[in-house]
C-alpha cells in the first residue's frame, strides 16, 4: 500500500470508527425518514464512537487505534 | 498514531466500499440500475409491438363502490405480478445492501397494500372535495400508524424513504424531455444558488449570533439550504461535527419538511400559482427531496380542481425536480468541499486531522441524478422518431404512461415511508438557539423562493412544459 493510501484511510482503518449504514441510522433518530445510511452524498463518512463525532474515513486523530 | 501499511482493500469496510463497489453497494447506484432497468424494458416491449401498461396497473377513476369493485376483480392477477415484480427488484437491491429479505418482504407487503389504499382513495371521483390528496393521505397514515400504533423496528427494511423516492425519480426522467432539462436547467440552478446561498448565510450567522459551534451552525445551515437530512449528514462528516448536533439539524429538517408539505401547497392555493411557479417555489424552498416531491404531488392534485389555477399536474413535478435536484442537490459535494477547506483552515481544531479532499465532490454527488438524465435522453432520443400525432397516440399510451404509472407508485412508496419512519419520540430534542436558527432560514427562504419563483422567473415557471 502506497504512503498516501495511509495517510488518507486513517479512520477508516481506526477500532472506534463505525461507517456501517445500519447502525448510523439507529445512532442517527431520524436520518432513515428524510435521508439514508447508503445515499451516495454519506461518501464513506462514518462515526466516531471515541468522541462522537461524525468523520469523513480519511480524517484522523492521536487517539486512532487500529483494527488489524 | 499506528499507520501500518496493511492493505487497507482488504482490512476495512469502509475502505473496501469505496471505487467501483459504489456501483452495487450505494443506494443511489441501485436507484439508476432499477429505474434505468424499467426504462430500458418498456423501451424494449414497445420496440417490439407491446407494453409494460399491462403490469403498471393503477386504479382507475371510480364514483361507486361497485365501479372500483369491478376493477379489481377484473384486474387482481395484475396488481399481484406488480407486487412480486417490485418485490423482487427491491429484494435484490436491498439485500445487497446488507437487509434481509425475510424482514423486508412482509414490511413492503404492508407498504404495498396500504398503496393500493391510497391510490385508490386518489382516484375517488369526491377525493378532491375533502383535500384526499394521495401524498398528504399516505403521509398522515404513516405518521399514525408508527406514532399512535407503533410497528416492530425489523419492518423498517422495507420503509426505505430515499430508495424509493430516488427510483421514482429517475422514472420521472423519462416522463421529461432532455430539451427541456437543457432549457429550463441554468434558471433552476441561477435560482437555487441565490436561495440556497442566502439560506446558508442566515441559518449560520444567526446561529453564530445565538452561540452555536461553527460546525453545528453550518450542520444546520446545509440542512436548511442544500439538501436536508442528506446535507447535513454529509456537512457533518466533512467538517467533522458532533454526533449530537448531527441529529439535532436532522430533527429541525424533519419538522420543518413536515410542516413545508402542508404549509406550501396550501400556501400556493391560495395564491392561485400556476402549476409550473408552485413546483418551482416548492423546489427552492422544500428541505428534502421525498418531502419536496410530497408537497408538489400535492400542489398538482389540489390545481386540478381548484378554479383559477393554470397548468398541469406534471409542470408542478417537472418544475420542483428541475429546481431541487438539479438546482441544489447536486452540488452538495462541493458544499461538503467548501465548507472542509474552511473548517480546517479557519475554524478551532477538534483533535482531529481532516484533509480537505477534492474527490469527494464525486464522492457525494447524488449519483441517482446520472439515471435520471439517462431516462430523459433515451426517451426523447427515441421520441424523436415519431411525429406529434403518432407521439400521442403510440409513444406516450405504450411507452411513457406505464413508466408514469409506475412512477407514481414509488413515490407513493416513498411517502407512506416518510409518514412510518417518522417517530416523534426517537427524535433528538432541539434547543431554542438551533430552532430559532434554522427557522429564520426558513423565513428568508421562503420568501425569496416566492419572490423568485412568483415575480422575477415567473414567465419561465409558468411557461414549463414539454
Amino acid at each position: 500500500m502506497s504512503a498516501r493510501g495511509t495517510h488518507e484511510l486513517r479512520c477508516a482503518l481506526c477500532r472506534h470508527f463505525e461507517d456501517d449504514p445500519a447502525i448510523l441510522e439507529r445512532a442517527l433518530p431520524g436520518m432513515s425518514a428524510l435521508g439514508s445510511g447508503h445515499a451516495a452524498t454519506r461518501a464513506q463518512d462514518g462515526l466516531c464512537l471515541l468522541n462522537q463525532t461524525l468523520r469523513a474515513a480519511r480524517s484522523g486523530c492521536e487517539s486512532f487505534v487500529s483494527i488489524i | 498514531m499506528n499507520t501500518s501499511a496493511t492493505p487497507v482493500s482488504i482490512q476495512h469496510p469502509a475502505a473496501r466500499r469505496s471505487g467501483w463497489r459504489e456501483l452495487w453497494q450505494k443506494e443511489d447506484w441501485w436507484a439508476v440500475w432499477l429505474g434505468l432497468g424499467i426504462v430500458l424494458v418498456a423501451y424494449a416491449l414497445f420496440a417490439s409491438g407491446h407494453s409494460l401498461e399491462w403490469i403498471a396497473v393503477s386504479p382507475a377513476k371510480w364514483s361507486s363502490g361497485s365501479d372500483i369493485g369491478s376493477h379489481f376483480a377484473g384486474n387482481w392477477p395484475r396488481y399481484l405480478a406488480q407486487f412480486a415484480l417490485w418485490a423482487a427488484l427491491f429484494s435484490i437491491a436491498l439485500r445487497t445492501l446488507g437487509y434481509e429479505v425475510r424482514r423486508f418482504l412482509p414490511a413492503f407487503l404492508l407498504v404495498y397494500c396500504f398503496a393500493v389504499l391510497i391510490f385508490t382513495l386518489g382516484q375517488w371521483s369526491e377525493a378532491n372535495r375533502y383535500n384526499l390528496e394521495p401524498p398528504l393521505v399516505a403521509l398522515v397514515l404513516g405518521l399514525v400508524i408508527s406514532n399512535a400504533i407503533g410497528l416492530p423496528a425489523w419492518l423498517d427494511a422495507g420503509f426505505r424513504v430515499e430508495f424509493y423516492v430516488k427510483t421514482g425519480i429517475v422514472l420521472l426522467g423519462a416522463t421529461l424531455p432532455f430539451t427541456l432539462i437543457v432549457w429550463a436547467g441554468p434558471t433552476a440552478f441561477l435560482q437555487a444558488s441565490i436561495v440556497s446561498l442566502a439560506t446558508f448565510l442566515v441559518i449560520f450567522t444567526v446561529g453564530r449570533r445565538l452561540g452555536l459551534d461553527q460546525r453545528f451552525a453550518a450542520v444546520l445551515g446545509a440542512g436548511g439550504s442544500v439538501c436536508g437530512v442528506s446535507a447535513s449528514i454529509a456537512i457533518a462528516g466533512a467538517v467533522g461535527a458532533r454526533k449530537r448536533d448531527a441529529s439535532v439539524a436532522i430533527t429541525t429538517v424533519i419538522l420543518w419538511a413536515i410542516v413545508m408539505i402542508f404549509a406550501l401547497p396550501l400556501a400556493a392555493r391560495l395564491l392561485h400559482l400556476p402549476t409550473g411557479v408552485a413546483g418551482a417555489w416548492i423546489g427552492t424552498s422544500e428541505f428534502a427531496d421525498a418531502a419536496g416531491l410530497a408537497a408538489a404531488d400535492t400542489y398538482g392534485h389540489l390545481a386540478v380542481s381548484a378554479p383559477g389555477i393554470t397548468g398541469t399536474p406534471e409542470q408542478s413535478l417537472f418544475a420542483f425536480t428541475l429546481m431541487k435536484v438539479i438546482g441544489r442537490d447536486v452540488w452538495i459535494g462541493v458544499w461538503a468541499l467548501v465548507l472542509s477547506v474552511i473548517a480546517t483552515t479557519r475554524w478551532e481544531l477538534q483533535g482531529a486531522d481532516t484533509k480537505p479532499d477534492v474527490t469527494q465532490v464525486w464522492w457525494r454527488f447524488p449519483k441517482f441524478v446520472l439515471g435520471f438524465l439517462a431516462a430523459s435522453a433515451l426517451i426523447t432520443a427515441v421520441s424523436a422518431h415519431y411525429g406529434q400525432s403518432a407521439y400521442h397516440d403510440a409513444v406516450t399510451p405504450r411507452l411513457v404512461t406505464p413508466i408514469k404509472d409506475l412512477r407514481t407508485w414509488a413515490f407513493i412508496f416513498c411517502f407512506f415511508s416518510i409518514g412510518l419512519t417518522t417517530r416523534v419520540r426517537e427524535l433528538a430534542r432541539i434547543g431554542p438557539r438551533p430552532f430559532l436558527a434554522f427557522t429564520a432560514g426558513v423565513v428568508v427562504n421562503v420568501i425569496l423562493g416566492f419572490v423568485l419563483s412568483a415575480w422575477i422567473f415567473a414567465p419561465h415557471w409558468r411557461s414549463l412544459a414539454p
